[in-house]
């Protein structure tokens, strides 16, 4: 029975391919792929132009201006992280910055994360003789979650220029300097930090994560960067001027928190349209990433319900191109409404649909083809971080074998967004997030 | 009541008071003429330089020293220790004096003791003042970094702070109170005065340098960090590898600091304590501590004053940690016994009298001859060992129980002692003339003889 299905599903395929052939080209688009040429296929195009455009910038590089040396506070976010929050403070200590660096770990719930507060202060003597870098350590004893922690840590801050990143987190050397170099515009008011996955050897799923992170953040950030377009500065590692940001009120209660203030950023577009939001590729930190499937998906469950949450109940009124300017709301719509909520939705009734309709055969030859055009725009864009951005490309080379994998991965992950979606919807799950106590999010307006 | 009135500078005092002669003096020369010694005086005006050098010569001199002294408007620490505090009023003045003059009257001293004897002078004005409190002034030129001002200006002797302490606290006439700091002190000059400095634990040098070195995880190259430095980023200078991330690509080794002399390399460098007087180089370890208290009289205080027994030049040998005279005396009886008993017991006394402590008295002052006994006494320590017991009778006698010491040993010890004499010469040709007997058993023993017979024999061979 599954041979016969199977047998069909493979003559199905090779008859549509043939009908490639055979019926022309553009029918053959037309038929089965109109939403990937006019919703996709554009956004994919904008991004590779806009990394062709970084790449020919990086060729021929402008001077930098060595002498802009603004001090620069991190503010770490800890809450269990234990010992590890060791390295990170260790790494941003080990910066090659010739400017002064403040290092604020806000321990959160530091009453019940003893480890962590203790794991921090043994690092004081670390410290001692080294010139321009001073470590604060900052215990919130009862737990608030991490908007209070984050806005604990801009109270202290002394920088120019403040870093949020997380305990688990850690930098390159060159992080510092590299991030700053962006603000010697004045326009620019945030930085966006590129995240490789550090556990990346671990298991099958960190191995995905790694190609997604590769993919979805090194390459596309580095593209949308190119045209003001950057979608999110990521709550693990964000770069922001201090003034701007507290101008702003700091960040705002609720979960998601780094999206909503990417948003709240953006809402100036339209009246200030110089300001820009960067995304620095050689601004490197290491991040740790679910090891487990189980982990994973309760990681993107709440994610994704969080993207529901900001886009659909927070920010419903920032899609204006008043606030937004034509070219980021047009973005954010396509990209974070269309792709990030109303895809998912629509490839989950999608394959039910087919599934209930079409003969089974069919249906897999269909799904067939779609993982051969997945999988090619996959390599397509692997290839091309690797080639043109990677400043590891042997060690992101190893990842190759997984890529066969990957739009398995990209589609569970797209119909997973669906059910954290409807679970935002019907639950209210981001009153639940592990980013914050109960009582601290219940308070919170929306 | 007299009083003088220091108006050194612009005076504010009524002292237009019945029953109260007050003479104003813009000077202490200006006093001096007075040729009169008044019930107290009081100062005012200028600065706390001039106001604090007439303190000075008040407290310095024989017949002004016991005064109460009164200031008006001056504060600071040392005006706290030399004065008798402020006044607003020649009432007040009066009022606060009236108790040193109860006890003034208990004094029977004259002049001419006060004259020639600094340490009568001490205590004669702790005896007064018995709630004094002798203070430690911080002073960063001071060779000790701490002075005793009020001791130092009493018994006119401005470096002899420390000595005075130490003889006033062997004597037992003040008692510590509170530890103020703990210096240390060069153990060649005495002097507090150091430079820390960073040296090379190998040739010594100073010329070491700090530098960060790294290890490159690829080749293993360990370095010093500057040679892997290109435009802001670390590249390994033997594999040209790129350290991005520490602890991934390169980390820190231990070794910290290099000597530019004799290239070695090292994570902690050593510290010598570089003595600014006489330049020796000590290892910190080698530094003498040297507590510093404040001290309050004792009761000794009283009863040596009103007794006249600071003259006691014998009592001085009480420093010896001499046991009781009736326990020596039953030691040396048991020892006797033992030695009747069992052949291989064996043990030696020695006896010794100063014969010219009050020629030297009279030659040298009190003083001097406390200094010199202090001396005398703590070399005498050091020759004697811990398990040789003393005492002293009442008939001034110095007894040293030597155990385990045949006559030979005896000997050597006496001839040590003997020397010991030598180094109490003084400028004026004297110095400290001992008589000794010894006396060993079982070779000397007298069959029948007690303890205490045996040692009234040997006190007679040198009386």
């Amino acid at each position: 029975m599954i041979l016969e299905i199977l047998a069909h599903a493979y003559h199905t395929l090779i008859l549509l391919l043939l009908s490639m052939f055979q019926h022309g080209l553009e029918l053959f688009i037309l038929k089965f792929v109109p939403f990937f040429i006019f919703l996709e296929m554009p956004v994919y195009l904008l991004v590779l132009i806009g990394i062709l455009k970084y790449y020919s910038k990086e060729l021929t590089p402008a001077l930098e201006n060595p002498a802009f040396l603004p001090t620069v506070s991190c503010i770490i976010t800890c809450y269990s992280e234990g010992e590890d929050v060791q390295i990170t403070i260790r790494s941003l200590c080990e910066q090659l910055y010739m400017g002064r660096i403040e290092i604020i770990a806000v321990i959160d719930g530091a009453h019940q994360n003893r480890n962590t507060y203790s794991a921090a202060q043994e690092m004081k003597a670390y410290f001692r003789d080294k010139p321009r870098r001073i470590l604060r350590i900052l215990p919130k004893w009862q737990r608030g979650g991490r908007v209070s922690t984050l806005n604990a840590g801009l109270q202290c801050a002394t920088g120019e220029i403040v870093i949020n990143v997380d305990g688990d987190t850690s930098f390159d050397n060159d992080m510092v300097y590299r991030a700053t170099r962006q603000f010697i515009n004045p326009n620019v008011v945030g930085v966006a930090g590129n995240l490789r996955v550090r556990n990346k050897n671990a298991s099958m799923v960190t191995h995905l994560q790694a190609i997604e992170y590769l993919i979805s953040i090194h390459a596309t950030r580095t593209g949308l960067s190119e045209f003001n377009l950057v979608n999110n500065i990521s709550g693990a590692f964000g770069i922001f001027r201090k003034a701007f940001i507290q101008k702003l009120g700091g960040w705002d209660s609720g979960t998601a928190e780094d999206l909503d203030m990417t948003l709240r950023i953006k809402n100036y577009f339209a009246r200030h349209p110089d300001l820009r939001i960067c995304f620095e590729p050689r601004a490197i930190g290491h991040t740790d990433v679910p090891t487990t499937f189980y982990d994973f998906f309760n990681q993107r469950l709440r994610w994704d319900g969080d993207l529901f949450y900001i886009y659909i109940r927070k920010h419903y009124l920032s899609f204006n191109p008043r606030l937004l300017g034509w070219k980021n709301m047009l973005m954010q719509l396509l990209v974070g409404m269309l792709f990030q909520i109303i895809l998912p939705f629509v490839i989950l009734f999608y394959s039910c649909y087919i599934f209930a309709v079409y003969p089974t055969g069919l249906v897999l030859a269909v799904w067939a083809l779609v993982y051969l055009l997945y999988l090619a725009i996959t390599i397509i864009f692997f290839f091309v971080s690797i080639l043109l951005l990677s400043e590891r490309p042997w060690q992101d080379l190893r990842l190759a074998p997984y890529l066969f994998i990957m739009p398995f991965f990209t589609f569970s992950m797209r119909i997973w967004a669906a059910i954290a979606c409807m679970k935002e919807l019907f639950m209210q799950s981001h009153l639940d997030s592990t980013m914050a106590p109960w009582w601290v999010l219940k308070k919170g307006k929306f | 009541m007299d009083f003088i009135y220091f108006a050194l500078g612009k005076h504010s005092l009524l002292i237009d008071i019945n029953d109260i002669s007050c003479v104003t003096c813009s000077s202490y020369e200006e006093y001096l003429e007075h040729k009169t010694v008044p019930d107290g005086f009081i100062i005012e005006g200028s600065s706390d330089d001039v106001a604090l050098e007439v303190l000075k010569k008040l407290r310095g001199a024989s017949d002004t020293f016991l005064c109460p002294v009164f200031l008006c408007e001056h504060t600071g620490k040392l005006f706290d220790m030399l004065s008798d505090g402020k006044v607003s009023s020649l009432e007040e003045a009066t009022v606060q004096s009236a108790s040193l003059f109860q006890q003034q009257m208990r004094l029977h001293h004259d002049i001419d003791d006060y004259t020639e004897n600094a340490l009568l002078r001490v205590l004669a004005y702790l005896f007064l003042r018995p709630k004094t409190v002798v203070l430690p002034f911080q002073q960063w030129n001071h060779p000790h970094l701490y002075s005793y001002p009020l001791l130092e200006v009493l018994a006119g002797d401005e470096q002899g702070g420390a000595t005075l302490v130490a003889t006033l606290k062997n004597r037992k006439f003040i008692t510590a109170t509170e530890l103020v700091d703990r210096v240390r002190h060069c153990p060649a000059c005495n002097y507090a005065h150091f430079n820390f400095i960073d040296v090379c634990p190998e040739c010594n040098s100073i010329e070491i340098e700090k530098k960060p070195f790294l290890h490159c995880f690829i080749c293993g190259n360990v370095a010093p960090q500057e040679q892997f430095m290109h435009n802001n980023t670390l590249t390994c200078p033997q594999c040209m590898g790129q350290l991005r991330h520490i602890g991934v690509d390169y980390d820190r080794p231990l070794e910290n600091y290099i000597c530019k002399d004799c290239d070695c390399l090292f994570q902690e460098p050593d510290v010598v304590a570089h003595c600014q007087h006489c330049g020796k180089r000590n290892r910190p370890d080698e530094l003498m501590p040297w507590p510093v208290y404040a001290y309050q009289s004792t009761d000794r205080v009283t009863y040596a004053v009103r007794t006249g027994e600071v003259d006691d030049v014998y009592s001085l040998f009480d420093e010896l940690q001499n046991i009781n005279p009736v326990h020596f005396n039953y030691t040396v009886d048991w020892l006797l016994k033992m030695c009747q008993r069992y052949t291989d017991e064996l043990f030696s006394l020695v006896g010794i009298r100063v014969k010219n402590l009050s020629e030297l008295y009279k030659k040298i002052g009190r003083y001097r001859l406390i200094e010199l006994v202090d001396g005398y006494i703590s070399r005498i320590r050091e020759t004697v060992r811990v398990t040789d017991l003393m005492t002293r009778t009442v008939t001034d006698v110095i007894w040293i129980l030597l155990s385990k010491t045949d006559s030979s040993g005896c000997d050597i010890i006496v001839s040590r002692l003997m020397s010991l004499q030598s180094l109490t010469i003084q400028d004026e040709g004297v110095q400290l003339e001992c008589e000794v007997v010894t006396f060993s058993a079982p070779d000397n023993m007298i069959a029948g003889e007690t303890g205490e017979q045996l040692l009234v024999r040997l006190e007679g061979e040198i009386a």
